[in-house]
């Protein structure tokens, strides 16, 4: 018996250093090629810009606007700038070049307190920032840019300032990314486009409309009621009038979700404010702005005064118990017209 | 047979020391001849369709995170080089025709196909862009006038294509971005996430770019040392197995040179063949066959267990007693079998009185190469054997020891065919045993 265990063992020796040689040999003469495996990681959503692309973004608004004003040149706005923020600065920027004076043009500071990146991977794509307060100590901005399709730059798109001691909602951070809402979510305690019209009545009926309940007071309101006062005054001189209805802008309005599941959302409006006098009055612009905007045309009983605004508001979760919160508007005039 | 071991053990030897060499120089070879190259560089061909050329995410850091590319175009046209996520630099190309790296076909080749754009009709935002899936267009932006502005400027692009190159540079989305004429590059460290490459001929005419990817690779010679190592033993056995053939080949020589024993001692080693023959290797015999005269040939064939040795071994009744042959001749199946049964019987008990008889020499043998230790010990055992021990050994047992011996060796290794063993003439048994025992053994 112990005759055999040699030679298995020799026998078993051979075969191993045959498979070894062969084995080397194999190994010295091909590798496979690898083939390509791809992280899984999308399974959750990325957000579109990372901090630092979102910096450079900002950045790049922020010299185009510089750009912009220092000139009084508007053409070159369009690069960076889009929606009712383009036609705004515009504005901004027509009246400053009438008045030979760029300080009413809305200062738009490029550090920023708070990134709000969404995470949305088709176009539009929308990032959002709040601003460090601007040297004049005027309220932190809140910007929203967009990016209409993959070809395209982010441009802002909307600003609005906010209100004094208004506390935003929490968002996602940066990294992490925020949902797009789309302007229909029915989480919400209504849904963005409901909100927006909403407040648009609101504005334009004040306490006498059926939502100001769902409405705080806030400084656009008041605004308009003082507003509407102060040109009341004068015009019930002449027994004339004054109307002032905000509309909102189709297709201007985008929402994020905030951290406790509520949603931002901005939104355009336009507003158009009417005075009307008796027939032979003369109704010349109020400031200086309608002034420049009005230029050398012949006033007449009639002056309608158009403003470009922009909104921002809180729509809480649908189980909230606090109503719509206004954060912020900017509401400009941009034309003066006698009809 | 003493001889046939020791040559045995030089093929081994030589056998083992080739091997040795042989893994010895396959192990350096592979860390030096046939060392993989330092770098991969493989290239994608160029797809005149398109001026767009896109990876596929997980190809930039197919070989290694760190990834040069660079982009060539003829005659020093324009070209934009930029990496970004899989999904921007999808939604960029959008419909676009474009040339799709999905991989390697080899080391050098990049594996491309050719996406080419869905007929211009089919505008709808479903179509746009398929990798995304933002057919609808929900949600997060106004339904309303996006959607179809979006396929606008994507029909536009499109449009525009093949006069004039879109440009990606400038992009706020890209992560790494170059440009230049004739030849870009870039290089890209692989982070979390899925990236793309997109490679773009712009300006007029734009240039359809030829994309190289170049990896730095780790280079791992992992049958170095197992190869020197393990040749390094093989060689050494080789060698060890080599010098003591030598030896044994010397010690064994010493003993026969006493001449008129040496018939004696060489038949007695025969009985012994017939025995341990059943068990041990055979075809070495060679140079024993031509020293020991006809009768061991014949004997050690047998012993090999080759069929054709049958009428041969035959003519060697040499330690067959004739009366057990007629005996067996004789006998009845049934007889025969019971014969058989006392056999193996008879043979377990030589075997454990072998086995036991042996045990301590092969103690002594310890620390020898196992290999050649049975053979070493009848080696040394046979000399000095008395005659008439042998000789007893031999007659009084004879065939049907040689039969017992192999039974043992069967019945210890589990063979249990002695049983089934055609009933044949006597030492014919011998042999028809034998081949089983050889089966065994190969």
């Amino acid at each position: 018996m112990s005759q055999r265990t040699p030679r298995r063992s020799t026998a078993r020796t051979a075969a191993v250093a045959g498979a070894v040689l062969g084995a080397l040999l194999l190994a010295g003469c091909t590798s496979p090629v690898p083939t390509p495996t791809v992280d899984e990681s999308s399974a959750t959503a990325e957000p579109a810009l990372t901090v630092e692309q979102m910096a450079e973004v900002r950045e790049a608004v922020g010299s185009t606007l510089e750009a912009a004003n220092a000139t009084n040149d508007a053409s070159q706005l369009a690069t960076r700038l889009a929606g009712p923020a383009l036609s705004l600065r515009t504005s901004q920027l027509g009246v400053a070049a009438a008045r030979g004076n760029g300080d009413l043009v809305t200062v738009l500071p490029t550090a920023v307190q708070q990134d709000i990146i969404t995470t949305t991977e088709s176009w539009p794509r929308q990032a959002y920032a709040v601003t460090e307060q601007p040297e004049d100590l005027q309220s932190p901005r809140l910007l929203g840019y967009e990016q209409t399709t993959a070809r395209d730059p982010y441009k802002l798109w909307a600003w609005v300032r906010l209100f004094p001691s208004v506390k935003l909602p929490s968002f996602a951070g940066a990294a992490v990314g925020s949902e797009s809402v789309p302007l229909d979510d029915p989480s919400l305690l209504m849904t963005p486009t409901d909100a927006v019209a909403q407040y648009a009545d609101v504005l334009n009926l004040g306490a006498g409309s059926g939502f100001a309940a769902s409405f705080a007071d806030d400084p656009l309101r008041a605004w308009v009621a003082t507003n509407a006062q102060t040109q009341a005054a004068p015009l019930a001189t002449a027994a004339g009038t004054q109307t002032m209805t905000f509309t909102p802008t189709p297709g201007e309005a985008r929402a994020v979700r905030t951290a406790d599941g509520g949603a931002m959302v901005m939104a355009a409006m336009t507003a158009l404010e009417t005075r009307t006098a008796e027939e032979g009055a003369k109704i010349t612009p109020g400031t200086e702005t309608e002034k420049a905007l009005f230029g050398a045309t012949e006033p007449t009983n009639v002056l309608n005064v158009g403003y470009t605004t922009m909104v921002a508001m809180f729509i809480p979760p649908a189980d909230a118990t606090t109503g719509v919160q206004v954060l912020g508007m900017e509401n400009i005039v941009t034309s003066v017209a006698t009809s | 047979m003493t001889k046939g071991n020791s040559v045995l053990q030089r093929i081994l030897a030589a056998g083992l020391i080739v091997l040795g060499l042989v893994g010895i120089g396959t192990g350096v070879a592979s860390a030096t001849l046939w060392r993989e190259s330092e770098t991969v560089v493989a290239t994608a061909a160029a797809d005149a369709s398109s001026p767009l050329v896109v990876s596929e995410p997980g190809v930039l850091d197919l070989v290694d995170g760190d990834v040069t590319v660079t982009a060539k175009t003829p005659d020093g046209k324009p070209v934009t080089l930029v990496i970004g996520r899989d999904v921007d630099v999808t939604g960029w190309v959008g419909t676009d025709a474009h040339s799709d790296i999905t991989g390697l076909t080899d080391w050098e080749t990049l594996a491309t196909k050719s996406v080419t754009t869905p007929p211009p009709a089919e505008e709808t935002p479903a179509e746009e862009t398929p990798a995304e899936g933002e057919a609808p267009v929900e949600g997060d932006a106004p339904a309303e006038g996006e959607a179809p502005a979006e396929g606008d400027a994507a029909a536009d692009a499109t449009a525009e294509t093949p006069v004039v190159g879109v440009d990606p540079a400038g992009s706020d989305m890209w992560f790494a971005e170059a440009s230049g004429a004739g030849e870009v590059s870039l290089r890209w460290s692989d982070r979390p996430g899925r990236w793309s490459l997109l490679a773009a001929g712009t300006g007029e005419d734009p240039a359809s770019p030829v994309v190289t990817l170049t990896w730095a690779r780790e280079v791992s010679t992992p049958w170095q040392w197992p190869g020197i190592a393990g040749g390094s033993l093989l060689l050494v056995a080789g060698l060890a197995i080599g010098v003591l053939s030598f030896m044994g080949g010397k010690k064994d020589k010493d003993p026969s040179a006493g001449g008129g024993r040496k018939k004696k001692s060489r038949t007695a080693s025969n009985g012994r063949t017939a025995r341990t023959g059943a068990g041990s290797e055979a075809p070495e015999s060679t140079s024993t066959a031509g020293e020991a005269g006809p009768a061991a040939p014949t004997e050690r064939r047998a012993g090999a267990g080759w069929p054709g040795a049958v009428p041969e071994s035959a003519r060697v009744p040499a330690q067959e007693p004739p009366t057990q042959t007629g005996a067996t001749g004789t006998l009845t199946r049934r007889e025969l079998r019971e014969k058989a049964e006392r056999e193996r019987i008879e043979a377990e008990r030589l075997a454990q009185e072998d086995a036991r008889a042996q045990r301590p020499r092969n103690r002594w043998m310890t620390g020898q190469i196992p290999v050649v230790r049975r053979e070493r010990n009848a080696t040394a055992a046979q000399p000095v054997v008395p005659d008439p021990s042998g000789e007893t050994d031999a007659g009084s047992a004879g065939g049907s020891s040689a039969t017992a011996r192999a039974d043992a060796w069967r019945q210890a290794w589990g063979f249990g065919q002695t049983q089934a063993a055609p009933p044949a003439a006597s030492d014919e048994n011998d042999q028809t045993q034998n081949p089983d025992s050889t089966g065994g053994d190969r």
